[in-house]
């Protein structure tokens, strides 16, 4: 018997789901009633958030955040010497690594990262570059690691990761032109919902906009996009959302 | 040529005359070079098209209808599967594994615009027996020259390829226990793909300084300190929009960065709609004078 | 018969293409010997000097000659010693001893230079330099010890083959409106506007500062003309020397600078170009 091959018949059929299920998911309620989410928020509110820094021992910085069920940890570890092989730069650089556990999400994660995980690690780079005074670190290196613990919606989980890596670089007292505070909003069935929990996002139609901001300077750092919508108000919401994450921090910070 | 290296007065020479709405080559700052585009190019595929931009970049994108399961969640529709090339021959960055953060980035960016939600094709038509079989429509590319706006060429030849698309004819039996089908070969039995006509265009914005270009250069990509794709559909929505690049962006030039790409993507959207008409037309011409429609090289 | 006897003219040869039998000629480079005849071993055009014959390629990269004019990037710092790219198989060598710094000719490197060296040239830089001498391994050493070689300023860099440069008595050209081609051997070209201060009269600290002139709308128009001229004559394999490119912007000034964007328009303007000339 070759054990490297796969055992199984060729072709498999993905189980018809019961009458029941189907039926459960036809009758998906509405996903705001009387002005109120499923969790009780109203459709422009965040969910609460729970934000510690320097639960890590062994990391320059660390972050932790929770938002709802989305549970993400962030670490620091730098600015370090840039290896030889890698060349010279007279501006430092930002290297990420971010990972859903292989347990955080409904289906399981394989521990090795996916496109999409790859994808978030770079986002996460261009969302915090422009914050970071890397001209200040020439020939340096600061490697950021985040780990989501618990995905209730990934877009959350990518707002949420890009937030806490923002505190975790100010907690390792890396030099930073301003926080950078980022939101998700969510589109489903023309009704704009902010930081989507992951039973909204399974609506079909979901849209979703992941957007990052620099209050005190005024900046967009980031923006993420998909799905047919109205731009100003979604905009409009998504940065005073914005801004009441950074309000958040702030008072976090003092 | 050395690769990724610009010095300080290159650059303040590009944001200036960014400033001025004069550019290097001469064009302003909303000025689009013509796309060239060809379609039906290889033979194995169910659609395919070319597109180069600006005389240097060069994609080719390839759709390919693969039988397959649908997604639990979505039973009654097929699904699409993106996947982004970069030949290591496009370019001398892209040695060993320098393509491989290109390739995820550009292969996310093109599903996001392609598969996003409403972006336009119908998932149900490659339906073929619910929550049993389905078609996944292989949306294939590769970046033959890396000439700079990549991503608006991927979008663009893949819209065509799209347009070019037929799906195999299927026919469904009942059986005694369950059902089965057979895959029909006639090519002209095969269906086009439906409203490929909506999906969108992509047009991306570089922030050059204080301000931005359209359709940046090789060298102008490298002055950008950051950039923002659009994607918008004919009927003018923007179906998904995407920062890229180190820098940040102002919130006015932001909002005036999209109306810019937005615009210049309508424009776009017409241009393409009437190559791609007459590249039907030809087609049609030459088939009813029984000439071949083959050519002898994709490179003719 | 043999391709030497009847040469009249240039004499195209494509690789393992037998040039001559005769014994009494001396083979060069881009040939072999195979028994007694000299075949090419690249595509191009033969070349005889006495004895001695050659084959000079069609498309090859850039192999300097001693004294040649050649414009470059600075890749790497290195110890007492800047790598540049000049198009070649090789990246060339530019020594601090090699560069005129501030503060006179005469002035002796010190270490203190050896610490700063990315204050003169730092990577990404562009400069015009002179082939000094060659190295065993066939690097090119480049020296900037003249005024009229240097840092490049004001303008841009436009990237055409080799071959297709023409060896002329200057490299250096002043076109329309001010604006400087400097047509480097190896295949890049600058184009900028003509700093106003002759580099005699610049302060020590400007000869290496990184700070462009005020370039206006209309010089702007102007290097975007030249730029898209010598791609259009790249494009379209036409040799490349001042008074070709000459013909040419001439010949343009009929359509704006963006107009030269199209294929058909840039056409048509090389060919009245080449015919007037």
């Amino acid at each position: 018997m070759d054990r490297r091959r796969v055992q199984g018949p060729e072709t498999s059929v993905v189980p018809l789901p019961t009458q029941e299920a189907l039926a459960k998911r036809a009758a998906l309620p509405a996903p705001v009633q009387d002005g109120k989410r499923a969790d009780g928020r109203g459709p422009e509110d965040i969910r609460p958030i729970f934000l510690r820094t320097g639960l890590i021992s062994q990391a320059s910085g660390s972050a932790y955040i929770e938002l709802g069920q989305t549970k993400v940890a962030c670490a620091v570890y730098g600015p370090r010497q840039l290896k030889k092989q890698q060349g010279f730069s007279e501006q430092g650089r930002l290297y990420c690594e971010f990972k859903f556990a292989t347990f955080a999400c409904k289906k399981r994660r394989h521990p090795i990262r996916d496109p999409q995980e790859k994808e978030f690690s770079q986002i996460i780079v261009q969302a915090l570059a422009p914050s970071i005074r890397l001209d200040r670190l020439p020939k340096s290196v600061i490697d950021l690691y985040v780990t989501v613990i618990e995905n209730d919606g990934t877009a959350s989980c990518l707002a949420a990761a890009i937030t806490a890596a923002s505190v975790a670089l100010a907690d390792a007292g890396v030099e930073m032109l301003d926080l950078v505070a980022a939101t998700s909003l969510g589109y489903v069935h023309q009704q704009l919902l902010v930081d989507c929990s992951a039973a909204e996002e399974a609506y079909q139609q979901h849209t979703d906009l992941i957007l990052a901001y620099m209050p005190s300077l005024g900046q967009v750092t980031h923006l993420l996009h998909r799905g047919p919508v109205d731009w100003p108000p979604m905009a409009a919401v998504g940065g005073a959302c914005c801004v009441h994450v950074y309000l958040l921090l702030m008072m976090h910070a003092q | 040529m050395s690769l990724g290296l610009i010095s300080v007065v290159e650059r303040d020479f590009v944001e200036r005359g960014v400033d001025l709405d004069l550019r290097t080559d001469g064009r302003g700052r909303n000025d689009y070079r013509l796309p060239r585009m060809e379609m039906n190019l290889v033979a194995q595929s169910d659609g395919s098209a070319r597109c180069q931009l600006g005389g240097s970049t060069d994609v080719l994108v390839s759709i390919r209808c693969e039988l397959g399961q649908p997604e639990p969640t979505t039973g009654d529709r097929g699904r699409l599967a993106v996947s982004v090339e970069c030949a290591p021959s496009a370019s001398q960055q892209l040695e060993g594994r320098g393509a491989d953060e290109l390739n995820t980035e550009l292969a996310e960016a093109l599903s996001r615009a392609l598969t996003g939600p409403r972006s336009g094709l119908n998932l149900r038509q490659l339906c073929i027996v619910e929550n049993m079989h389905c078609w996944i429509l292989n949306i294939d590319a590769i970046v033959l020259d890396l000439g700079g706006n990549v991503l608006d060429a991927l979008l663009y030849a893949a819209r065509a390829a799209l347009a070019d698309t037929r799906v195999p004819g299927t026919q469904v039996q009942s059986l005694d226990e369950g059902v089965d089908f057979e895959v029909d070969d006639d090519i002209n039995h095969a269906a086009w793909l439906e409203h490929a006509s909506n999906v969108p265009l992509c047009v991306t914005a570089y922030k050059i300084g204080a301000g931005y270009v359209l359709d940046a250069t090789l060298t102008e990509e490298l002055c950008s300190s950051a950039r923002l794709h659009v994607s918008v559909n004919p009927a003018g929505q923007v179906c998904a929009a995407q920062k890229n690049g180190y820098g940040s962006i102002e919130p006015s030039l932001l909002i005036t960065m999209l109306q810019a790409a937005k615009e210049k993507a309508m424009y776009l959207l017409e241009v393409q709609e009437e190559q791609i008409q007459q590249h039907k037309r030809t087609l049609l011409e030459k088939q009813t004078r029984g000439e071949s429609v083959k050519r002898p090289s994709i490179f003719m | 018969m043999t391709m030497a006897e009847t040469m009249s003219g240039p004499t195209f040869v494509t690789r393992a293409q037998v040039i001559t039998s005769d014994t009494s000629v001396m083979r060069g480079h881009g040939t072999y010997q195979e028994d007694k005849a000299i075949v090419s071993a690249v595509a191009g055009v033969v070349e005889q000097v006495n004895k001695l014959i050659t084959v000079r390629p069609l498309r090859a990269r850039y192999a300097g000659e001693i004294g040649d004019v050649v414009v470059g990037r600075i890749t790497e710092v290195g110890q007492r010693r800047w790598k540049v790219d000049v198009n070649a198989r090789q990246d060339g060598v530019l020594l601090l001893s090699s560069v005129n710094l501030p503060g006179g000719v005469q002035r002796r490197k010190s270490e203190s230079d050896e610490l700063q060296m990315r204050k003169f040239f730092t990577e990404g830089d562009m400069l015009v330099a002179e082939a000094q001498a060659f190295f065993q391994d066939g690097a090119m050493s480049i020296h900037t010890r003249s005024l009229k070689y240097g840092k490049l300023r004001n303008g841009v860099l436009v990237v055409v083959p080799p071959s297709l440069v023409l060896r002329s008595r200057s490299h250096f050209h002043t076109l329309a409106n001010g604006i400087e081609v400097i047509i480097g051997l190896n295949g890049y070209i600058w184009v900028c506007k003509r700093a106003s201060k002759a580099p005699e009269q610049m302060e020590p600290d400007e000869l290496y500062a990184d700070v462009n002139e005020e370039i206006g709308q209309q010089e702007r128009d102007t290097i975007a003309r030249i730029c898209n001229c010598l791609r259009g004559m790249a494009d379209r394999q036409i040799s490349i020397d001042y008074t070709k490119l000459a013909a040419a912007y001439e010949a343009s000034l009929g359509h704006s600078a963006k107009e030269l964007l199209q294929a058909n328009v840039m056409e048509t303007v090389l060919d009245t170009a080449m015919t007037r000339m």
